[in-house]
C-alpha cells in the first residue's frame, strides 16, 4: 500500500489541479460580449483540461497494477507533465500582458504543477524500476 | 560471499538512512518546510526592499506639484500601477520657474489608455517635455541614446508589442522605439511619449469618442510639475514659497522622501509580519527537530552500544551521527529551496498585484547566494541537533546501554 502512493497520489492530486485549475481559480481571459474571441490562455486551458485528466487516469490505474506496470505509468506521466509544460511555454501559450490574470496565475500553476508532477513521476518511475 | 554486501563505516550513514526510511522522509519533510519558509519569506524581504529603492531611483525630483486633491491619485500611480487623469494650466510653470531655491523644473502630462481587449490591461501614460525633463529623459538615455520620437512611444517592462514593433492605443498603433529594463514599480506598466505625441493620443482618443483632454487645453494641460531644489534649500521650504503665489495656495505637494517613507512603512508591517511567522516556524521546527533526532538516538540506543562493542569509538559515532544528520540536513534543504524557488518567481507578478507595492524580484546571483545561506542554516541546525541528542546518549556506560530492560 505505502509503496503505491508515490506513483498514484501525486498524479491524482496534481492532475487534478492541471485538468480544473483553469476552469476554476486560475482561469484564463474570459469570454464575453465585449471580447467574443476566445484568446490564446483559453485554448491552453482547453488543451491543460485533457492533459490533466489523463494524469488523474494514470494515477488511478497506478493503484491496481504491480511494479513493472506502475513504472511503465510513471514514465507516461512525465511524458505527460513535459507535454503539459510545452504547451503551456511554447506550443499555445498565454496571453503577452504580465498583469494579466493568465499570465499571472494560470501559468504559474500549470508550470508549477507540471514540474512537481514530472519530479515525482521520475521518482516513482525510478523507484519502481529498482524493485524489479 | 562474494554476493554479501559489506558495509564500511563510511557507508554506515547512508545506509542507516535507507533502512529508516519513514523516520527519514519525516526529518527531510521537516527540513524542507523550515528552508522553504526561510528562503521564501527572504526573497520576499529582498524584491520588497529592491522594488523600493528602484521606485527612489525613478521619482528622481525632490517635490513634485499635482492639482488639488490630485495626491492620492498620483501616490496611486507611482506606487500601484493605478492609471489616473487630472489636469492644471501650465501657466504655473512660469511662476514655479521663479521660486527662490528652484534649481530644475519639468512638467509631466498623465493620460490613461482604455482597456483596449481583452488582454490589454489599461495603461498609464506619461507625457514629458525631453527638452526640460531631468526624470525620465536620463533613464531613456541609459538604455536608448537617443530622443523618443514624435508619434513614437517608449514602453515600459510590462507593457508587450505586437510582431510589427507597435502598441495599440486609442485604436492607433504606435511604433515603438524601445522598451526599458524591469524597475518593479508602476513604470513597467507605463508608457512614455513627449508632448508632441500627447497632443496625437488626444486627437486619436476624441476621433473614438473617449474623453482625455478637452481640445481648447491640449497644449496648455500638464498633470504635474517636477522639481529639484538646489543644495541650500528645503523642499519644504519651497513649497511654502510656492504655496504663498497668488493662484497657487491649494495646490499639493509630493515629497520623494515622503512617498518613500510611506512605502516603506507599508513594507515595514509586512516584512514585521513575515519575520514573526519566520521566527515562530523556525522555533516550532527546531523544537521538532531536536525532538526528532532525540527519540530516533534513544530508540538506536542499543544498535551504538553494538557498535561500540564492535569497536567503534564515541567520535566516530558521533561523526556517523553528523554525518547522517548533514545528509538529511542538504535533502531537506535542497528540497525546501527549490520549491520555494518555483514558487516565488513564476508567481512574482501576483504577489506584486497582491501586495501593491514596489515589487522587484531577485536576480540569479542574490537568489544563488540565498540558496546557499538556507542550505549552511538547514545543515547547522541539523548537525545541532543530532549533536546534542547524541553526545547526551553516548556519555552513559555502553554495557548497561546494551543490558537496558534485560
Amino acid at each position: 500500500m505505502k509503496s503505491k502512493l508515490l506513483p498514484t497520489l501525486p498524479p491524482i492530486v496534481l492532475g487534478s489541479l492541471i485538468a480544473f485549475g483553469p476552469q476554476t481559480f486560475a482561469y484564463p481571459c474570459p469570454i464575453h460580449g465585449d471580447h467574443p474571441m476566445p484568446m490564446v490562455c483559453h485554448w491552453t486551458a482547453q488543451a491543460s483540461l485533457a492533459v490533466g485528466l489523463t494524469i488523474v487516469m494514470f494515477g488511478v490505474v497506478a493503484f491496481f497494477v504491480d511494479a513493472r506496470m506502475r513504472a511503465g505509468l510513471s514514465v507516461a506521466v512525465a511524458v505527460n507533465a513535459i507535454a503539459e509544460l510545452a504547451i503551456v511555454l511554447w506550443l499555445i501559450g498565454v496571453c503577452e500582458n504580465p498583469m494579466m490574470h493568465c499570465t499571472s496565475v494560470m501559468k504559474p500553476t500549470l508550470v508549477v504543477c507540471s514540474v512537481l508532477t514530472l519530479v515525482f513521476a521520475a521518482v516513482a518511475a525510478f523507484v519502481d524500476m529498482k524493485k524489479n | 560471499m562474494d554476493n554479501i554486501k559489506r558495509i564500511t563505516l563510511r557507508a554506515l550513514p547512508v545506509e542507516n538512512l535507507k533502512q529508516k526510511p519513514v523516520r527519514t522522509t519525516g526529518l527531510v519533510i521537516v527540513v524542507a518546510v523550515l528552508s522553504l519558509i526561510f528562503f521564501a519569506s527572504s526573497l520576499l524581504t529582498i524584491n520588497l526592499g529592491a522594488g523600493l529603492e528602484s521606485m527612489q531611483r525613478r521619482m528622481g525630483a525632490d517635490i513634485m506639484v499635482v492639482p488639488p486633491g490630485a495626491t492620492a491619485q498620483t501616490e496611486q500611480i507611482l506606487v500601484n500601477s493605478c492609471p489616473q487623469t487630472f489636469y492644471f494650466h501650465d501657466d504655473i510653470l512660469g511662476d514655479i520657474e521663479k521660486v527662490k531655491g528652484v534649481s530644475q523644473i519639468t512638467a509631466q502630462t498623465f493620460i490613461s489608455s482604455f482597456a483596449a481587449g481583452c488582454c490589454q490591461a489599461k495603461l498609464q501614460i506619461i507625457g514629458f517635455d525631453p527638452d526640460t525633463d531631468f526624470v525620465v529623459q536620463p533613464w531613456i538615455e541609459e538604455q536608448f541614446h537617443e530622443r523618443v520620437q514624435d508619434g513614437h512611444i517608449i514602453v515600459g517592462a510590462n507593457v508587450h508589442p505586437s510582431r510589427d514593433g507597435k502598441v495599440r492605443l486609442f485604436r492607433h498603433r504606435f511604433p515603438v522605439d524601445g522598451q526599458l529594463a524591469r524597475t518593479g514599480t508602476s513604470y513597467d506598466n507605463t508608457v512614455f511619449v513627449n508632448r508632441e505625441t500627447v497632443r496625437l493620443m488626444r486627437d486619436y482618443s476624441a476621433g473614438i469618442g473617449t474623453k482625455t483632454i478637452a481640445e481648447d487645453e491640449v497644449n496648455s494641460a500638464i498633470s504635474s510639475v517636477l522639481i529639484n531644489v538646489t543644495d541650500r534649500s528645503k523642499p519644504e521650504k519651497v513649497a511654502e514659497r510656492i504655496n504663498a503665489i497668488p493662484g497657487l495656495e491649494n495646490v499639493e505637494f509630493i515629497y520623494s522622501s515622503g512617498l518613500s517613507s510611506k512605502v516603506r512603512d507599508s513594507m515595514a508591517s509586512i516584512t514585521g509580519y513575515v519575520w514573526v511567522f519566520l521566527g515562530l516556524f523556525w522555533i516550532t521546527g527546531m523544537v521538532i527537530l531536536f525532538a526528532v533526532f532525540s527519540s530516533s538516538a534513544n530508540e538506536r540506543k542499543k544498535e551504538l552500544a553494538s557498535l561500540r562493542i564492535m569497536g567503534a569509538t564515541r567520535k566516530m559515532l558521533i561523526s556517523m551521527l553528523i554525518k547522517e544528520a548533514t545528509l538529511v540536513g542538504i535533502g531537506g534543504g535542497l528540497i525546501g529551496v527549490s520549491l520555494a524557488a518555483l514558487l516565488m518567481y513564476p508567481f512574482s507578478n501576483y504577489i506584486r498585484q497582491l501586495l501593491k507595492l514596489p515589487y522587484l524580484p531577485a536576480g540569479v546571483g542574490v537568489a544563488s547566494s540565498l540558496a546557499l545561506a538556507c542550505l549552511f542554516v538547514a545543515v547547522i541546525v541539523c548537525v545541532l541537533a543530532a549533536g546534542v541528542a547524541s553526545a547526551k546518549l553516548l556519555g552513559s556506560e555502553t554495557y548497561l546501554t546494551l543490558r537496558e530492560g534485560d
